[in-house]
Order: C-alpha cells, then structure tokens, then sequence
C-alpha cells in the first residue's frame, strides 16, 4: 500500500484516500470507502471552480476522523489562496463529510463546489485484479439524495448520499452553486449510508446501533486507552510503541454481528478487517494482560461459528475453528469460501489455549464453564478430524482445491513448508508448531477438565495423551545431524528438515525435551536465524532462504513475540530480552508501529530494519507484539490468583514501570529494573 | 408427498430434545414465504418478501439447554428469520448455506443473530462432503 494514503476507519467500514481527501480508485491505487468488504465509493474528488485542492495540512490524530486543510490550484512557489476548504470526515459506521469554504477576500466570490461521486461495489478480493461485475449498477437522483445501487439476482448494495445543503445532483456527483459573503463562511454536511441485503444498513436489523457519533468514539477511544495499564519508563522507543499499540489495537477492534457489544481483533487494515481465527487469538494472547476483554469476545465469537458439519468448499468439520469470514459479493455467490471458511490447522489448538490462559488472567470461570462444550469438540477435532493419518499428530491438506491454502498453519503462502534443499513436500503435511500447540492444548485442556468442568478422569486421559503425544514428537521430528526440530512431517513420515522460526513456537508450547531446549536456543539465537533485530522466518542457508521472501527469511514481529515467550518460559530470559530489544530498537524506525514483517538482511548490513513491502498497516498480531514483549520482560505470570513479576531487562531499558495490571487480583503494579543502567537512547 | 419442511419442524418438535442444542437457551420464529420450486424468488430484492401475511408459514421454536418446543404460534422471538420454503429446503438438504443465503438477499434475520447460528448447526453440510481422513487416504491412493 502507498504509505501517504489517509485513512479512518470503524469496524469493517474504512475509507482510504489521498492527502487531500480524495478517492479515485484504481487498480494499483486502492482508495474508497469500503463496508462490509465491499467498495461503496471508488471516486469522490473534490474541486473549487473546477480546481483540485492542495493541502495545506491534515490533522489525523483520531483514528476514525481526519480533517483535511485545503486550498484550490497546484501549488506554486506560494500559496496565497483567497479561498480554504476545511473537508472533515468521520466513520462511525457510516460516513460524514462536512465542507467549510471561507472566503478571505473583502468581496464577495460566487463559486462552483463539486463532488464527483461513483461506486463500483468491488469486493475486497476484487480490488487488485479489478474484475468486471457481473450484476447491473443503477444511479438514483431524488432531492438531495444520489443513490448507487448494484444487483446482481437478489444481491443488492446500495450507496446514499445525502447533503444538508440545497444542491444540484447528476449521476456523477453533487454541485453547490455557492455565494460567499466577505471574510463569510460557508458550510455542508454530506452524508454516505452504505446499505445490505434488506435495504438497510447491515447492522440496523440486529438490535445494532448501525454507527456511533464522533463524540462517543472519541469517548471510547479515551475509556479504552484509560483502562489499559500506565507504562512508566525512561526508554523512549518502548513508550511511544506501547502508546501506538494502544490506539491501533482501539482502531482494529471490529465488533462482528454475533458479538452483541463485544469487540474481537480484526486482523489489519486495509485487507483483513474481517474476523480471522488465527490472528484474532495470537493478538487476544499478546494483549490479555493489557485489555482482557478482546479474548472474552473472540472466544464467544469464534465458539459461535465452530464447525458443526463436514463442507469441502469450506473446509469445515464438526469442532473446527474457523480461519477467516467475509461478507462481500465473492463470498455471498461462493465463488470464495468464506462463509466462514475454516481452511486452518492451528486455530482449533489455539482456541483452547487461549481459553485456559484467559482464564489464568482473569479467573472468568464462569466463560470457561459455558464454553466447555466448545472446548472438548476443539479438543476432539485434535484427535479426529486433525489427525488425518490417524497416527497422532495434526496435518492439514486442503479438500477445495479451487480457493482454499495450501498451507494451513500461519505461515500460509504457497513455498513457506519446504527442506532444507529448497524441494517443497507433498500433503497431508504435519508443520511443527501445530504439534507443539496440540499438545499446549490438551495440557491446559486437563487443567480446565480438573478445575471447572469436574472431569478427573477426561484430565487423566488428555495429559497421558500429551505425554505419549511430547514422545512420539521428540522422536520423529528431531532432526540428528542439524540438533534441531523439523519444521514438518511429510505423508510419508520423513522429516522436512528446513531450520526454521517455528523451533521457537515449541518452546511456547512446552512440547521441546529440558535436555534440547539449549540446542534450540542457540539455533534461534545463531546467525543463522537471529538477523540482529530478531529471528527469521527461516534460516540463511536454506535452499528458498529470501530476506524479502514473504515466509521464507522474513523476520516477523509477531513470531518474535512467541517465541520470546518460549524462551522466557524455558529460563532463557536474557535472550528473550535480546528479541524483545531487538524488536523494540527496530519499532523506534517505524514511528513505534512495528509492521507486519520486514527485511531478514542482518542488522549490521543495512542498520536500518526494511520493511516487507506489505498490504496491511498497522497489522493486529505486530500491534499486539510490544505489548507481549513488555509481558515478557517483566516475566509476568499470574500465579495462584496473583501477579508474579520476575524482571530481566535487557541492558539499555533502564527501568519499567506497568501500573495497573488488570486481572484476577483486580489491579496490581509491575515492576522492573534493568541490569545496568544506561542512558536513554543508546542503541541496546 | 408431505411438504419436507413440515415434515422437518414436525419431527423436531416430536423429538422433544436435541443433543447439537444443549447449553443453547433462547427463541426462534421462521416466517416463509411460498416461494415456488424450483423458481428463483424474485419477489425476494431487497430481502423482503411481498407475499401477503396469510401466506406465510410461522414456525416458533423454543430451546431450553436442548430441549425442544416447537409451534405455529406467530408470537415474538429472540431472533426471527425470514426466507422463503424454496430457499428453506435447500437449508434442509445442505445444498444452500445459510450465511451465503443471508449476504445474497435471499433470508435475514433480525434480533440475535447468535440464536439462527446456533440453530444452523441442526442442518447438515452440503451432499458429497468428506471426511478429511477419508479424503487423505484416497489421495494416498490415487
């Protein structure tokens, strides 16, 4: 995406556009307003007397309002303008624009104000390759009001706009015939509804407020970021980064139609504002010690739509989490599976890990016994439909070979599952990790059996299965001659024997022996995989080894946040300070809102971390990622109902302090010293 | 020949019980327009169905952790669905997925939405779906 593009957004309704507020969509420039993943305004160009306006500046400090200072003509060697624009805009679900024009001259002026305004109703999947529609788009005038509407059968989307102001409308947009009185001021209210199946706002038939006033967004967001913990500290990167943190965390918070008020993480903005299971656990995991409340939703969400029946288009089957839903055109005619689509091995694992370690935080017994169905299908999804081969570990190999991922666990591009020389394995596959969270899952799915499900004996069964499972696990996917886990099991039962970031997920998942743990450590922290900001995807050397290849070198934020907590729950706290370091100095180059991915060049080569030339930002599970790294540093665990805080700081980071905390003890304050105390700023 | 979707709710409510429902508590109300076999329902743009009153089915569901009470009553419901009997047996066969349904126009729901997600589940996948170990296996084969 272009990094100059303004955006706002709510939920699922975004708008992205120029720096001067302007939409003209292309295909290599995605501007619009979008709802809903769908397109409901591809153009909407303001002019002055047939001029384009130049901004002077733009206040965007509120995620979803920005407010747009402009002047009519190109700019010259000066600007000196007898007429400003102030264009302010808003989402509150829909979209308000309000349009001053002052007029700075002693004399009256006379002027045309134009908005071109159009809707080509793309799908979000559309927008790259910018298909031609298959339904029929109908322009409406009536008073005030210009209506688009696209039908295709009984599929309809509608686009209203409305204006406060007398004006002349025609299909392509709305003129203001407009006097301006000396040093006057003159001013509109647009409005854009965009409209689903029933001719009303999507939200409005679900007992929804379908969109929210400016002044209770701005009220939220302060509510939001007041009830989240105070972070005291003399590092200035780390501040600014939890800070960014906060606010993109408030702004990616999309509230699906089944969450009643509740909120869940939506993946990133632009292309995954949408609910993903995968991403919404990693990022309700990373930040349950900051903002409890996402993980409640995204577990009752995402327990809602488990998989109750076998569908190959979808991929789904009875206790399965689901990966992704959409609600655009592809979607509606299933020409793409996501109603939901449930394409993904890991996320069942997941769900059931993050239940219980929701609960260790908070104590909401209460949610972990109202789940408990859901949470033994999950379980038994592990052992039936996951376990495809039938000999105790989870595969994946995907049943619509149209639409849906090859690759079913995080790392789902086409060549991330590869050996060492670069040859890709055939399916089912058996990655690593999903092992590791497999076993996490029954370990802490005894714990919830034992103490709130009153279920001894199903405790007793899924811990002698995880131990049999950790065994089974050492013995097939340790690779001898590198010291190392392999990042697969091929059909076949061979090893891929690539050496990978996914090491680093075992240690989270406690399936790694004690006695390999160092070998593990000191792979992840070799130059092989450490690039000096943080671990690679995957190692230098390896035959589809790419600094820039999207899973294959890259170094993920995310990931690094994982498996800094792997390390941290082995004792290995000084190099997980060192990837929590790493990730931190890199953050301070993004302005604290560490991307989805960047560069695995080493750090030495470039000083400079390079960012992976990604669609979405900011990204849930990198906006989650300094929040865990804080977590970690601190070695914050809650223990027997309370707040143990076990401090190891890498050098540099003189002092943390989290005021706060919220949790099962209430609020309590963490506390952490650095081992030397080095002025701010130094490179760690 | 018995109308299928008659014959659905009928034996529902005979059954009494329904293992998929238990810990789900709440009430539904399907009101379905005629919407003839094997026509598109036309009627259906904008998702509002133009059949006269009369000529809606009601059907009132009432689940309480699982158990089962079914009736013609027109009375109000945590969440109501409308949609047409066409589009209603395709949910019966598995042949039409709900959430497709819903973004193309062709029912809606009002109310808790919760409450149809959870009903869903009592309808099976579409005809022909496999079994992703059975589905490995004869890919192992071929």
């Amino acid at each position: 995406m272009k990094e100059d593009l303004v955006r706002i957004l709510d939920g699922s309704t975004f708008l992205l556009s120029d720096p001067c507020g302007d939409i003209a969509a292309s295909p290599t420039v995605p501007t619009g307003l979008f709802a809903f993943d769908t397109r409901y305004l591809s153009l909407w160009r303001l002019s002055v007397n047939g001029e384009q306006l130049h901004p002077l500046s733009t206040d965007d400090t509120q995620y979803f309002e920005v407010v747009f200072f402009l002047v009519p003509g190109e700019p010259t060697h000066y600007v000196d303008a007898r007429v400003s624009v102030i264009r302010g805009r808003s989402i509150g679900g829909s979209f308000d624009e309000w349009l001053t024009v002052l007029n700075h001259d002693r004399s009256a002026v006379e002027l045309t104000v134009r908005m071109e305004a159009g809707a080509d109703f793309a799908d979000i999947f559309e927008i790259k390759d910018s298909r031609s529609k298959t339904g029929t788009k109908t322009v409406h005038i009536a008073d005030r009001t210009l209506r688009f509407t696209y039908e295709r059968d009984t599929f309809r989307r509608e686009t209203v706009i409305t204006s406060s102001e007398p004006v002349e409308i025609d299909e392509h947009g709305l003129t203001f015939a407009v006097r301006v009185g000396p040093h006057g001021i003159w001013h509109t209210d647009l409005h854009v509804a965009t409209l689903g199946p029933d001719g009303q706002d999507i939200r409005a038939s679900l007992n929804r407020a379908p969109g929210r006033t400016r002044m209770e967004m701005r009220r939220d967001l302060e509510e939001w970021t007041n009830s989240a913990p105070r972070l005291d500290c003399e590092f200035e990167p780390l501040v600014t980064a939890y800070k960014r943190s906060l606010i993109d965390l408030a702004a990616l918070r999309f509230p699906p139609l089944t969450a009643g008020t509740g909120s869940v993480p939506a993946a990133g903005l632009p292309w995954f504002m949408t609910t993903f299971g995968r991403d919404s656990i990693f990022t309700s995991l990373q930040t349950l010690p900051f903002v409890p409340a996402l993980a409640a939703t995204t577990l009752q969400v995402l327990g809602d739509a488990q998989g109750s029946k076998l569908d190959d288009f979808r991929e789904e089957e009875p206790g399965k989490i689901l990966h992704e839903l959409r609600y655009g055109e592809t979607a509606a005619f299933e020409e793409r599976p996501h109603t939901p689509y449930y394409g993904a091995a890991d996320t069942t694992a997941l769900f059931v890990i993050l239940l219980d370690e929701y609960e260790r935080w908070t104590g909401d017994a209460a949610l972990v016994r109202r789940l408990q169905r859901r949470a033994r299908a999950a379980l038994n999804w592990i052992d039936e439909y996951g376990d495809m081969l039938g000999n105790g570990y989870t595969w994946y190999q995907r049943r619509n070979e149209v639409s849906g991922l090859e690759n079913q666990c995080w790392k789902d591009s086409w060549d991330s599952i590869s050996y060492r020389d670069g040859t890709i394995p055939g399916f089912p596959r058996a990655t690593c990790e999903l092992q590791g969270y497999a076993y996490d899952a029954k370990i802490r799915g005894a714990r919830l059996a034992r103490m709130f499900w009153d279920d001894p004996e199903y405790a007793d069964k899924l811990e002698r299965e995880a131990a049999e499972l950790k065994r089974r696990f050492n013995r097939d996917f340790w690779v001898a001659d590198g010291e190392y886990y392999a990042l697969a099991l091929d059909a076949d039962g061979r090893a891929v024997d690539a050496l990978s970031s996914n090491i680093g997920h075992l240690l989270w998942s406690g399936i790694v022996e004690p006695a390999r743990a160092g070998k593990v450590v000191e792979h992840l922290l070799g130059p092989r995989l450490f690039s000096g900001w943080g671990v690679r995807t995957l190692a230098d050397g390896e035959g589809l080894y790419n600094p820039i290849g999207y899973h294959v070198g890259t170094v993920w934020p995310f990931d690094n946040s994982i498996i800094a907590w792997g390390l941290s729950r082995y004792g290995y706290r000084e190099e997980a300070g060192r990837i929590a370091g790493g990730m931190i100095d890199a953050a301070k180059y993004f302005d604290g809102r560490l991307p989805e991915a960047f560069g695995g060049y080493d750090r030495d080569l470039t000083e400079y971390p390079v960012q992976y030339p990604t669609a979405c930002s900011p990204q849930a599970w990198s906006t989650g990622a300094p929040l865990m790294f804080i977590r970690t540093m601190l070695g914050m665990e809650p223990q027997s109902g309370h707040l143990v805080v076990e401090p190891a700081l890498p050098i540099g980071i003189g002092r943390i302090e989290l005021l706060d905390v919220p949790g099962r003890w209430g609020r309590a304050d963490a506390f952490g010293r650095g081992r030397l105390d080095i002025p701010t700023g130094r490179r760690i | 020949m018995p109308d299928s979707v008659v014959q659905f709710f009928e034996e529902l409510g005979k059954r009494g019980h329904e293992p998929l429902f238990e810990g789900v508590s709440g009430t539904l109300r399907f009101d379905l327009a005629p919407g003839e076999d094997g026509t598109r329902p036309a009627e259906f743009t904008r998702g509002r169905e133009s059949a006269p009153a009369e000529q809606i089915d009601h059907w009132f569901v009432e689940i309480r952790d699982g158990d089962i009470r079914v009736s013609r009553d027109a009375v109000p419901a945590d969440c109501v669905v409308h949609t047409n009997r066409t589009v209603f047996r395709g949910f019966l066969t598995g042949r039409t997925n709900a959430q497709a349904a819903w973004l193309r126009g062709l029912m809606w729901a009002e109310g808790n939405i919760v409450m149809h997600r959870l009903f869903d589940r009592i309808f099976p996948g579409p005809p022909g779906a496999h079994d992703p170990r059975d589905f490995a296996r004869r890919g192992r084969q071929r």
